[in-house]
């Protein structure tokens, strides 16, 4: 037994037969690199140029179909962390989800980046808005079909809409405002609401908004039907494959390794120029960016800024950038018992004076952010109108009035943030945290630092238990409402945590909800914001710019902020 | 004789199972915080329905005791839970996982005892010679090398400035993986009858499976010669070079063997070490294996994930332990008989 047991290793000593063994190993490495290397050649595309998109309707302008030239194909690969649980558009609430959704689904009405706050139509040809915002009317396009043929019709939607509610997943609230819908006939969807609300339109645009193949879902177990949370089975295989009518069809997904999807051979308009899209699931920034540089992926979605600044500075990418809607704020308690001194409006006026807002962005972030004027992010409706409203750092006026409040000697804050965490845009959290309280003794305020765990800080700061915290805030939809009705509506969401009450900016926010005409919306949520910034429960620090590195043959890559990136406009030259 | 110090080890095993189950269970649940507030996204989290639905599907409205007897029930009929992460079984996630773990784990440990004691008998054989001074001083440097370091100075000279070996990831990021059956890309991609995506799996087990296994490779070229040496100095190594044995036999054949115990003893412990503890090699090579899930869950407080990994890597030492104990019996008659 024992001579057979070391036989291998007496091969081994023998030199000349070892070498040989190490030479036959190397053979074996380099020969999988040839395999590596033999990709199958991309095939060109075969697809005719299908029927054009009908005329872009009424806001629209009539989008330029960007020419298919013969450097169309190929494999288009992104390096990202993929962080979802699922693909089924009705369930999907999450960070990747809304690249697959915006690839292989579409939906009523949609946007063009950079410009976030038109909202045009896409899949019905025209929308028709009653006075009172309470009933929204489609006419769907003519000639849609979904990827498995299908004619895209009225009951699509309504099986769509019904099905998101009745699932009760996380994004099944966006559909409760919705009563009653109607189908007069194959393409037109009459939506009534619960209440009137112009925000509607611009919720359409989220990727749960999607519209589904009803044929196909139900086939695969799928149900809109009361109970569809028990009853529903479709979504293991939504996680596999789509059934939208978009450029692009799911084709598979290895949680935590890869989804990839082709294109689709049946789309009903301008076909896309990549013939297969590969998310590939890269956690480490570092690796993201050697994989960019070699050439083995052509988008790196998850570089920090010093990444950024080094590709740049070598220049062996492209920098895409786009406003994000994420926002980071600076929460301070309104009451005596928790917020003491800041129940006094002049003193958080004061901190709103102290914090040094362009030190925050060109220093920790450098420079990739901006600053609306509140926390309603810049690019919506809204904002603009609002801009006379920011605070700028003036630390004479905050000394003045830290005097007037009694204040003139400083006063001790107690500043909670996560231990170890991070803030929107890749900020840490300690060191915004520090810099903040670094401002504040300038002014004579003396911060004590408070880390608590990441949840642990989340869970008191949703309580109402903390004094002063900063914490971020992401978009569930596309319309200022989004943000007006949970920082400035009593007992909503983010107020509630500061004990937040002022019924006239309440007031102002709920009835620009229920304005039809935009530009008098507009100047309500002004009106609004002047005023909640002046009470100064929250402040604005900072809304971070999304940095995506793409390779120098990538062409027609523009961020969008509801779908990450529209992949029927990406080329590879 | 055999037979039976297999079976007496084996049922020593089960007290030791139930016990880690128990261990586990306590522990993550003492943590003083929600897990619901750490995983729901806002509006569910403000929503007290959504909460108390949420709470009840988890089990979590139910005391500790009873969630315990609840999932110890359900564990013997092989459910492992629900992650509230992924919302998928536990069980399945790390179906997934596990094999992915298994194939660079293997990869490391063929790396680091072919290395690693060609290494260890070079240096006994040539003691205090240029020889053993140099393999003395990459077993120091595997050993004393951060992993996360040495992976990504790995990657940057060996994959993006001399192009010699794939990066990270399983396979080239403009494959795609082949149809799932073990788990195993080396077997599912022959099953699949596809050479090259083979041949392309291997070379991405390469670098990942060197610098997950240069901290084993440095320690068992160490155990090797230490262990070596001391049995190069014994009587009967004396009494069989006056023989007129061959030295290479002697070595070989009677050194060796004797000397194996300890290193059986190392390549057991490391090997699952290599298996539990690879988060940073799975993080910089994009490897979606167990130790990144196991932080991941902790990190989101996800229990039932935290418990399943637990268990597994659990199991994972036990059969290691076991199958070392065993070999041990087989190379040294006395340890039996003990």
């Amino acid at each position: 037994m024992s001579t057979e047991r070391t036989a291998w290793l007496t091969i081994a000593m023998q030199r000349r037969r070892f070498l040989r063994l190490t030479s036959l190993g190397a053979g074996l490495i380099g020969a999988g690199l040839l395999g590596a290397c033999a990709r199958p050649p991309a095939t060109p595309t075969t697809a005719a140029p299908t029927a054009a998109p009908a005329p872009g309707q009424t806001p629209a302008p009539a989008a330029s179909p960007t020419p298919v030239t013969a450097a169309t194909g190929g494999t288009f690969v992104i390096a990202r962390l993929t962080d979802t649980i699922t693909l089924d558009p009705s369930r999907q609430y999450e960070l990747t989800s809304p690249i697959v959704m915006g690839a292989c689904y579409e939906r009523l009405v949609t946007i063009q980046p950079p410009d976030i706050r038109t909202v045009q139509p896409h899949l019905a040809e025209k929308f028709d808005i009653t006075q009172d915002v309470t009933t929204y009317t489609f006419t769907l396009r003519e000639g849609v079909h979904f990827a498995s043929g299908n004619q895209l019709t009225s009951a699509d939607v309504v099986f769509s809409f019904n099905r998101l509610r009745e699932l009760k997943d996380n994004p099944s609230w966006l559909a409760d405002i919705i009563q009653a819908m109607e189908t007069p006939d194959a393409r037109t969807v009459r939506i009534r609401l619960t209440e009137p609300n112009a925000a509607f339109l611009a919720m359409l645009v989220s990727p749960n908004f999607s519209i589904l193949d009803s044929t196909v879902v139900k086939q695969q177990g799928g149900t809109d039907q009361p109970g569809a949370d028990k009853t529903d089975k479709a979504t293991e295989w939504l996680n596999q494959n789509s059934a939208g009518s978009g450029p692009f069809v799911l084709k598979g997904w290895v949680k935590e390794q890869e989804i990839v999807m082709e294109r689709n051979p049946n789309y009903w308009g301008q076909p896309a120029a990549l013939e297969r899209v590969i998310i590939r699931h890269i956690p480490d920034p570092t690796t993201q960016r050697q994989l960019l540089e070699s050439g083995d992926v052509d988008a790196a979605h998850n570089l920090d800024a010093d990444l950024i600044a080094e590709l740049e500075q070598a220049g062996t990418a492209q920098i895409v950038r786009g406003d994000t809607l994420d926002t980071e704020y600076f929460a301070m308690h309104t009451s005596p018992e928790i917020g003491k001194e800041l129940a006094d409006k002049r003193v958080r006026q004061a901190i709103a004076y102290a914090i040094d807002y362009d030190g925050i962005i060109q220093q920790i972030l450098r420079g990739a952010a901006v600053r609306p004027p509140s926390v309603i992010p810049s690019g919506l409706l809204g904002v603009t109108e609002a801009e006379d409203a920011r605070y700028q750092t003036n630390l004479e006026r905050a000394r003045q009035l830290l005097g007037e409040a009694g204040l003139a000697n400083g006063f001790d804050l107690t500043l909670t943030f996560s231990s170890g965490g991070t803030e929107v845009g890749g900020v840490s959290s300690e060191v915004l945290a520090s810099k903040i309280a670094d401002d504040l003794r300038k002014v004579g305020i003396r911060v004590t630092l408070d880390p608590r765990a990441p949840d642990v800080r989340l869970a008191d700061y949703r309580a109402g238990k903390l004094q002063c915290t900063i914490s971020g805030w992401t978009p569930d939809f596309l319309d200022p409402h989004g943000w007006a009705i949970p920082f400035g509506v009593p007992g909503e969401a983010a107020a509630k945590r500061v004990a937040y009450n002022n019924p006239q900016v309440a007031d102002l926010f709920q009835r620009a909800a229920r304005t039809a005409d935009p530009q008098e919306r507009a100047r309500l949520y002004a009106e609004g914001q002047r005023l909640l910034n002046e009470d100064a429960p929250f402040l604005c620090l900072y809304q971070p710019k999304a940095q995506i590195a793409v390779g120098k043959n990538v062409q027609g890559y523009v961020f969008d902020p509801v779908i990450g990136v529209d992949l029927s406009k990406v080329r590879k030259s | 004789m055999l037979g039976q110090f297999v079976l007496r080890r084996f049922i020593l095993t089960i007290p030791l199972l139930f016990g880690i189950t128990l261990v586990t269970f306590t522990v993550s649940h003492l943590i003083p915080a929600d897990p619901l507030m750490a995983i729901l996204p806002e509006r569910a989290a403000s929503d007290p329905e959504t909460v108390r639905m949420y709470r009840e599907r988890w089990g979590l409205d139910r005391s500790l005791p009873e969630q315990y007897v609840f999932y110890l029930r359900n564990l013997l009929r092989g459910d492992l839970g629900e992650s509230y992460t992924s919302r998928r079984p536990v069980a399945q996630d790390l179906r997934e996982r596990f094999p992915a773990t298994v194939e660079l784990a293997s990869a490391a440990m063929l790396y680091a005892v072919t290395i690693g004691m060609t290494l260890g008998i070079l240096s006994a054989v040539w003691h205090e010679r240029w020889i053993d001074h140099l393999a003395r001083v990459i077993s120091l440097v595997g050993v004393s090398l951060p992993v996360f370091w040495l992976g990504l100075l790995a990657l940057q000279l060996f994959y993006a400035n001399l192009r010699l070996l794939p990066g990270p990831g399983r396979i080239d990021p403009r494959l795609t993986a082949p149809p799932f059956r073990t788990g195993f890309y080396t077997i599912d991609s022959l099953l699949a009858g596809d050479l090259s995506l083979f041949l392309n799996v291997l070379a991405h087990l390469v670098l990942p499976g060197m610098v997950l296994g240069s901290y084993a490779m440095g320690i068992i070229a160490r155990m090797t010669r230490s262990a070596l040496l001391d049995v190069l100095g014994a009587d009967y190594i004396r009494t069989a070079r006056a023989k007129g044995l061959m030295e290479h036999r002697v070595i070989l054949v009677h050194a060796l063997r004797n000397a194996l115990i300890p290193t059986v003893t190392v390549i057991g412990l490391t090997f699952g070490s290599l298996l539990a503890g690879a988060v940073l090699t799975e993080t910089i090579f994009a490897w979606p294996g167990i130790g990144r899930y196991a932080v991941d869950a902790a990190m989101k407080l996800d229990l039932p994930a935290v418990m399943g990994v637990t268990l597994l890597i659990a199991v994972v030492y036990v059969i290691v332990n076991f199958v070392t104990d065993v070999l041990y019996g087989i190379l040294d008659p006395r340890i039996r008989v003990s």
